[in-house]
């Protein structure tokens, strides 16, 4: 029995650390993430081809890897230390751009019928694999027919519009109509609906296109957990993958086949915390890093270190369970947002690198003039509270997953704000997995979280606030539901009109801002500190796409 | 009964005990919120997941069965000699596990052996030298390392060797890029070995003293003093052999708190060890990896229980097998 105790002694103490030290991971502050984008009938921004004579040797890249790599499966849910990954070796068809644009990548441009319906990619030609495989279009279609299948695929709804996806989804042809590849260099997608907004919802997350002579023969279903996926050796981006070496460093080198030259030779993602980035950076022994604004100007005043920002494509935001009676009243929502000093969280958290935003609507054109700014205000967030007879014993449970810094302030602001206008708020901070499991289950008050790309496309607010994608069929995490404003959503997509698509538009952030949907606190800056050998670094709002570029940065 | 036959008996009672412990994993860690198929659904991604494949994935991973059918299946596997595959990524457990053994050992084994050399010297002077300035130093130095948190030792050493003297690296365990060798590879060691050693030396040194004082008073040792023995030889020859046999069974205690406080400790200094594993494995919700990895632990902890009671009748013929 002595022994019995001693193990189930010492197996609690090693649970307990573990759970204790997972609840201090850290992970970069910010976010990214979400569909983005676009409009679309001339072709992207057009780099040239390049023939394939390579350059002089450009350095050995070593860069922070914030999260815990799991597997790079572009089919598989898209988190954020894959992306960064498969951002290397996997290429797309068109890409976001560091400046809010699209961009050509291994389609040279792309053309959009008059109706909506019918997208044709120019692919660009004599382009191989990095194992010397010739790359053709019938690469693309094997990836898009795997894209559209429900339980292969974590994306498949972005392509639910597919003609003939119906009867292939069923099983009941393997042709699909909606997708062809007519030359080795032409891929076509046809849609039984309009929908404008499909560049936007292809161009996020990061969607590798994969190699069909590599994975044509293996069963869809076997695909999920495929050695492949944990080792991708044949590439089509600018990096081929080296190794994995777990809880220490992924390795890549230039891929001599990229369809442009690549100048960086060598990339390794170090997994490391951020205390010890930020030391490894200090020291030299990291080039890059994400970092946050505590310790942005600490870094930026090293002598060999830069830090570079740029906007957040995405929001900082608190979510309410609006579906459940205490947050039902939109005054209830409108008083938290007068409540909180919004400026004050900019100022003392984000060390003033951040701007208010007060709908989730943020392209050009879609923001009208008169939204309600929801300043600092308490009187009148007591005022809303009374006349919404908010129940001051209610005890909000604010869940999160701590470790974030700025995050972990602002809930603390937060807390502070609100009990200033006698609305108790409790702080919980949660592992991931429970918290996801909260949200599904509906047993949570209020969470904390930020992210999304909707710089570019008007139509990538849906996911968050559309009645068709509640927690988890998508990310509603408040389960928001106006018909009103799913329709305006519907229309705009259906349409090419830019002009009548930024009044729809308009039209849903008149209303989302004045039921406040979300809690919208500010649009940070994305933070990146950078040994200044790094040269020809592009900094990215959204972090899991920063190293899209990194084809053309040498390290000196 | 022949030390045979006690061994096998010893070694008998340790099979209940290890699927009882197997079962109790499983149990308190299904209890535990948290949905290993939900974990995967970024809500910042903002791109959900088709319900097919919620329960596609759920019955791939055999989530969708019972949970005492689960363990069964579990077991079973378990006696073809499988630990299963890695939710997250599909990865045979075993594979994951043996791939963390090299570094784990080095680290732990290294620890440990410092802890000892430094421990039981220590122990031995603040034992001769009672109630001297000496012993209280030592006294307190044991007790600051005990007390003070280990992250916060790695943090503080990592800020003063690696950033303001420059004499060791961050993390890791080599220099990446470059073919391992032995002075990179004890750089790297140094530091997270040092602080995992810490947090055991305190223990051991006041083990040892304790343990020495009480011999100290026997009579065996005025007998050997009036025999006219000189005090270093009763010490050495006499008294220490007999005072460090309760150290074995410290040792043993201390391969569970290695495991602990590795977990801290491998965090900091980015090694790949066990520790990290479970740590990710706790936070993805990867059941097969935390079964797996407390199924060796327990394997090692109890085997390590078995062989410090053996070591024990072997170095001290007081103690009976009955």
């Amino acid at each position: 029995m002595r022994n019995a105790f001693k193990l189930s002694r010492a197996i609690t103490i090693t649970v307990a650390i573990a759970l204790l030290v997972g609840a201090c991971t850290t992970a970069p502050s910010g976010t990214g993430t979400s569909p983005g984008a676009g409009t679309a009938t001339q072709p992207a921004t057009q780099p040239a081809t390049q023939p394939a004579t390579q350059p002089a040797s450009g350095g050995t890249l070593t860069v922070h890897f914030p999260l815990k790599p799991s597997s790079f499966n572009p089919l598989g849910q898209p988190l954020s230390s894959n992306q960064m990954v498969m951002t290397l070796v996997y290429e797309t068809l068109v890409a976001l751009s560091p400046e809010d644009t699209y961009e050509s990548r291994i389609a040279s441009g792309y053309t959009v019928s008059t109706d909506a319906k019918t997208y044709t990619f120019r692919l660009r030609p004599n382009v191989k694999w990095s194992d010397g495989t010739a790359f053709t279009s019938e690469d693309v279609l094997f990836t898009f027919k795997l894209l559209m299948t429900p339980d292969v695929s974590a994306h498949a709804a972005k392509l639910s519009g597919v003609k003939g996806r119906a009867d292939f989804v069923a099983g009941k042809t393997t042709d699909v109509p909606g997708l062809r590849a007519p030359d080795a260099n032409t891929f076509v997608i046809e849609l039984d609906t309009p929908n404008s907004a499909l560049i936007s919802a292809l161009s996020w997350p990061f969607i590798g296109i994969l190699p069909k002579h590599v994975l044509g023969q293996v069963a869809p279903k076997d695909l999920a957990t495929h050695r492949f996926f944990l080792a991708p050796t044949t590439a089509l981006g600018p990096f081929k993958f080296v190794k994995w070496e777990t809880d220490q460093f992924v390795e890549l080198e230039r891929n001599p086949n990229y369809w442009r030259p690549v100048k960086l030779d060598r990339i390794f993602l170090r997994e490391m915390t951020a205390d010890a980035a930020s030391a490894a950076l200090e020291k030299g022994e990291l080039d890059l890093a994400i970092t946050n604004a505590q310790d942005a100007d600490r870094l930026d005043r090293l002598p060999k270190v830069t830090v570079d920002s740029s906007p957040n494509p995405g929001i900082n935001l608190i979510s309410l369970a609006n579906d459940r009676p205490a947050f039902k009243d939109p005054r209830v929502r409108q008083a938290f947002m007068y409540a909180i000093d919004r400026k004050g969280i900019i100022q003392t958290v984000h060390a003033g690198r951040g701007t208010i935003v007060n709908t989730h609507m943020r392209a050009p054109g879609t923001v009208p003039p008169g939204l309600e700014a929801y300043a600092f205000n308490p009187a009148k967030a007591r005022q809303l509270l009374a006349d919404a007879k908010w129940d001051p014993n209610y005890v909000i449970k604010m869940q999160w997953i701590k470790g974030v810094k700025d995050r972990d302030q602002t809930n603390e602001i937060v807390q502070a704000n609100l009990a200033a206008v006698g609305v108790k708020m409790v702080l919980e901070p949660f592992e991931r997995a429970p918290l996801l499991e909260a949200y599904s289950k509906r047993t949570f008050d209020a969470t904390a979280y930020g992210g999304g790309i909707y710089t570019i496309d008007g139509d990538s607010v849906t996911v968050p606030i559309s009645c068709t994608t509640p927690y988890p069929k998508g990310t509603n995490i408040t389960h928001y539901c106006n018909p009103k404003v799913d329709e305006l959503l519907d229309k705009a997509r259906a349409i090419s009109d830019e002009a009548e698509k930024k009044r729809l538009y308009q039209e849903v952030a008149k209303i989302t801002n004045a039921e406040v949907t979300n809690l919208w606190l500010n649009v940070a800056d994305t933070l990146y500190a950078r040994n200044d050998r790094v040269k020809g670094f592009r900094p990215y709002g959204d972090f899991t796409q920063f190293l899209l570029t990194a084809w053309n940065w040498t390290v000196r | 009964m022949t030390r045979g036959t006690w061994i096998l008996r010893r070694l008998a009672i340790s099979v209940p005990v290890f699927f009882g412990i197997t079962l109790l994993t499983f149990t308190l860690v299904r209890l535990t919120p948290g949905d290993p198929v939900l974990y995967l659904i970024d809500p910042a991604a903002m791109t959900g997941a088709p319900e097919e494949f919620i329960a596609a994935r759920r019955a791939e991973l055999g989530l969708d069965r019972p949970a005492p059918i689960q363990y069964l299946a579990w077991l079973r596997e378990l006696g073809q000699g499988n630990l299963g595959y890695s939710h997250i990524n599909g990865r045979p457990v075993l594979a994951m596990i043996a791939e963390r053994v090299e570094p784990t050992t080095r680290l732990m084994g290294t620890a440990l052996l410092l802890a000892l050399l430094i421990g039981i010297p220590l122990g031995i002077v603040a034992a001769l030298k009672q109630y001297s300035v000496l012993d209280y130093a030592i006294a307190v130095l044991s007790l600051a390392v005990i007390s003070a948190p280990a992250f916060f030792l790695a943090l503080g050493a990592i800020y003063v060797f690696s950033l303001r003297l420059d004499l060791t690296p961050i993390g890791g365990m080599g220099t990446i890029g470059r073919t391992p060798n032995l002075l990179d590879a004890a750089r790297h060691l140094v530091l997270p070995a040092v602080i995992l050693a810490l947090s055991l030396t305190g223990p051991i040194v006041r083990y040892t003293r304790a343990s020495l004082l009480e011999v100290l008073t026997q009579d065996y040792l005025a007998t050997a003093r009036a025999k006219g023995l000189r005090q270093r030889i009763v010490v050495t020859r006499h008294a220490l052999p007999n005072a460090l046999i309760p150290i074995i069974s410290v040792v043993g205690v201390m391969i569970p708190l290695l495991f602990g406080g590795s977990v801290i400790v491998e965090q900091i200094f980015s090694w790949p060890g066990m520790g990290q594993l479970v740590l990710a494995a706790i936070g993805q919700r990867d059941y097969p990896v935390i079964m797996g990895i407390t199924m060796i632990v327990a394997l090692l902890v109890l085997a390590s229980s078995v062989l410090t009671d053996i070591a024990y009748t072997m170095v001290d013929p007081r103690i009976r097998i009955a």
